[in-house]
């Protein structure tokens, strides 16, 4: 089973996102960017899906994004945001390797789609 | 929408909506500042995110709403001053929905305040000056936690107690049989009972903020209400409480605050009079001693009415106080208010009652400090732990008690003959003191017995003395203290009651409140 980090602060986020994606993946959950970090390092994740806005020090989406793909430049990670694709955050974040954004709210129908689009 | 997300929904949107709460209040007293701003626009832009994704699109639509009304703020295209109310209504509104939501109810309609939250937004041009940016990300100290429902935690509290009871039970078999084996097995369940019930409080334990978050908004409105000019500060410090006193706390803060601004804080021009600054200060603030927690209210308002205080006691026929000590005394007692004509706010000044009595369930005091025109503080100290405590069980009438062991001196025999009388009242004489007798049979009510001597437990704090005189000592037991029903806190001589190793429910002496009836008959 593939195996993807979902990377939220918000608890809600996470559970609309397991909700939509469990038993097809193995989820693996992260709370914090710090936490993002050490999970991607850990389990090695088939696919990251990672919320733009994650206070934890300096360590917010842009960040862990930006070393995820320090560490592993060929990592799939899409980006999770109620920020909307043209804000600027997200099109740095399109520009520092994120594969993708999926702009919140979505149907768990529409996550699914873009999910099997990296994963098959 | 699964159960588990609308839960982990509703816990995000409340904690939201609380930090709405305190954080306009807060840019209302500085409303130069950008930080609480970003604060609220966060909680409001996940809000909207969250409900966006539960459909419940009315809720969405208006946390939207607000979205761009803050916006607009941010922007600079219109003051706060004056606008805040349509925010803060705003807010309830979106609580009404959550509690629509909790229910199952549909939404309530929002079309109306929506409404006004755009004209808000796209408000008039707005001053040249606008406020600074959003600030770098966001620092928060985020550990790993989940939200539980309070009521699996009480549920497992419940059952920590329940096993605590039957380790009594095997206790006492233990003791009875004088098995080596069993004595180990009962020493090892002992110490994993206990190691349990340490954890399972420490998991119910609240942050003390989480409280006094509630506050603000109450002070702001209250103060409006009369129009006084009010800040609120507090302090915190960190402390975590119980969530079994939560309760007590909240309901006791409730009433001093409300009393506080009621009472406390002078309108402006009478705080110009006093040649006092036209805004007033009420303090909140937290704190911990070695084995308590305490909590203050303060104001730099009027001070206790002492003079109004004794009308009213007299009024009421309870005795006037000629001591300054006793002026707190008869301020804490049932139905004496200062306030002549009641608010509707204060009710009928019971609020001090009740504080007193919470404090009391509690195990803990409410004391008083008070100077005329420069403002009064209520200083709340409680234990820090409320769930074991360590007493003597005591017999009397056939019935069994707790004293606490914290409050006991030592143990006595006494015989009837050297009991002393001084006209209603009775001492005896051990060592070098003559200490005050309470028969507890009298106290209940109860036909004295002849048995001669009869123990008696010396109860004692700072240098007042009492000895309780019982009909039979009968174990040292550890209990898990409960708070008293409402019915049972009418009695003035009880701290709580207990479940005991028998199955049996057991009451709880409270030594503090018995030791000052007797200073008071003394008298």
């Amino acid at each position: 089973m593939k195996k993807i980090l979902v990377a939220d602060d918000s608890l809600f986020m996470r559970t609309a996102i397991k909700d939509a994606l469990e038993g097809r993946y193995a989820i693996v959950e992260a709370d914090s960017g710090l936490r993002s970090l050490e999970q991607f390092e850990r389990a090695r994740p088939d696919l990251t899906l990672l919320d733009v806005v994650m206070p934890e020090g300096d360590e917010t989406g842009l960040h862990v994004l930006r070393r995820i793909m320090a560490e592993d430049p060929a990592a799939k990670v899409v980006m999770i945001t109620a920020l909307g694709p043209r804000d600027a955050v997200v099109a740095e974040c399109l520009k520092a390797g994120a594969k993708g954004c999926v702009v919140k709210p979505f149907e768990k129908a529409q996550l699914r789609e873009v999910v099997a689009a990296f994963l098959g | 929408m699964s159960e588990s997300q609308k839960e982990a929904f509703l816990g995000e949107a409340w904690a939201g909506l609380e930090t709405m709460n305190a954080a306009l209040v807060e840019l209302e007293g500085a409303p130069q500042r950008s930080e609480p701003l970003n604060r609220i626009f966060r909680a409001a832009h996940t809000l909207k995110g969250m409900a966006g994704m539960m459909k419940y699109d009315r809720t969405a639509s208006l946390a939207r709403a607000l979205e761009d009304a803050l916006d607009g703020l941010r922007q600079g295209a219109y003051p706060l001053a004056g606008r805040a109310d349509l925010l803060f209504r705003c807010f309830d509104a979106l609580a009404e929905s959550l509690r629509a939501v909790e229910r199952d109810d549909p939404e309530p309609d929002a079309a109306p305040l929506i409404h006004d939250l755009r004209l808000l937004a796209e408000g008039a041009p707005g001053p040249s000056v606008a406020l600074p940016a959003a600030g770098g990300p966001a620092v928060s100290a985020r550990s790993e936690t989940l939200p539980v429902k309070v009521e699996r935690l009480d549920l497992l509290m419940n059952l920590a107690e329940e096993l605590f009871v039957v380790k009594m039970r095997f206790d006492q078999l233990g003791r009875a049989s004088r098995d080596p084996e069993l004595s180990a097995s009962v020493d090892a369940l002992d110490r994993l009972v206990s190691e349990l019930q340490y954890q399972v409080t420490q998991a119910r334990m609240l942050p003390v903020k989480f409280i006094f978050n509630r506050f603000p908004r109450l002070v702001r409105d209250l103060a409006k209400q009369q129009k006084k000019d009010v800040v609120f500060k507090q302090e915190h410090g960190d402390i975590e409480l119980d969530r079994a006193a939560s309760d007590e706390i909240s309901e006791s803060l409730l009433h001093l605050l409300r009393n506080a601004v009621d009472h406390g804080i002078e309108t402006p021009e009478e705080r110009a009079r006093g040649g006092k600054p036209p805004q007033g200060t009420i303090r909140v603030a937290a704190m911990r001693t070695k084995e308590a927690a305490v909590i203050e209210v303060a104001d730099d308002g009027a001070g206790v009415d002492v003079e109004g205080i004794r009308r009213a006691a007299a009024r009421r026929g309870y005795p006037a106080p000629e001591k300054p000590d006793d002026e707190f005394l008869s301020l804490l007692a049932p139905g004496v208010s200062t306030t002549q004509e009641p608010t509707a706010i204060s009710g009928r000044g019971l609020g001090l009652d009740i504080v007193k009595r919470n404090m009391q369930a509690l195990g803990g005091s409410l004391s008083v400090a008070t100077r005329p025109g420069k403002g009064a503080t209520f200083r709340m100290e409680f234990p820090l732990t409320l769930a074991v405590v360590k007493t003597l069980l005591v017999e009397v009438g056939g019935r069994v008690y707790a004293v606490p062991m914290t409050g006991i001196e030592r143990i006595a025999s006494v015989r009837e003959a050297d009991v002393k009388r001084v006209l209603s009242a009775e001492a005896f004489v051990a060592g070098e003191q003559e200490i005050p007798l309470l028969r507890l049979r009298a106290l209940f009510d109860l036909p004295e017995t002849a048995d001669s001597p009869f123990p008696v437990v010396v109860i004692g704090r700072g240098d007042r003395r009492l000895g309780l005189a019982v009909d039979a000592l009968v174990a040292a037991q550890e209990i898990v203290l409960k708070p008293l029903s409402r019915v049972l806190r009418e009695s003035r001589h009880f701290a709580g009651s207990a479940i005991i190793g028998t199955g049996d429910p057991i009451l709880v002496l409270d030594v503090g409140a018995l030791l000052l009836e007797e200073e008071a008959a003394l008298r």
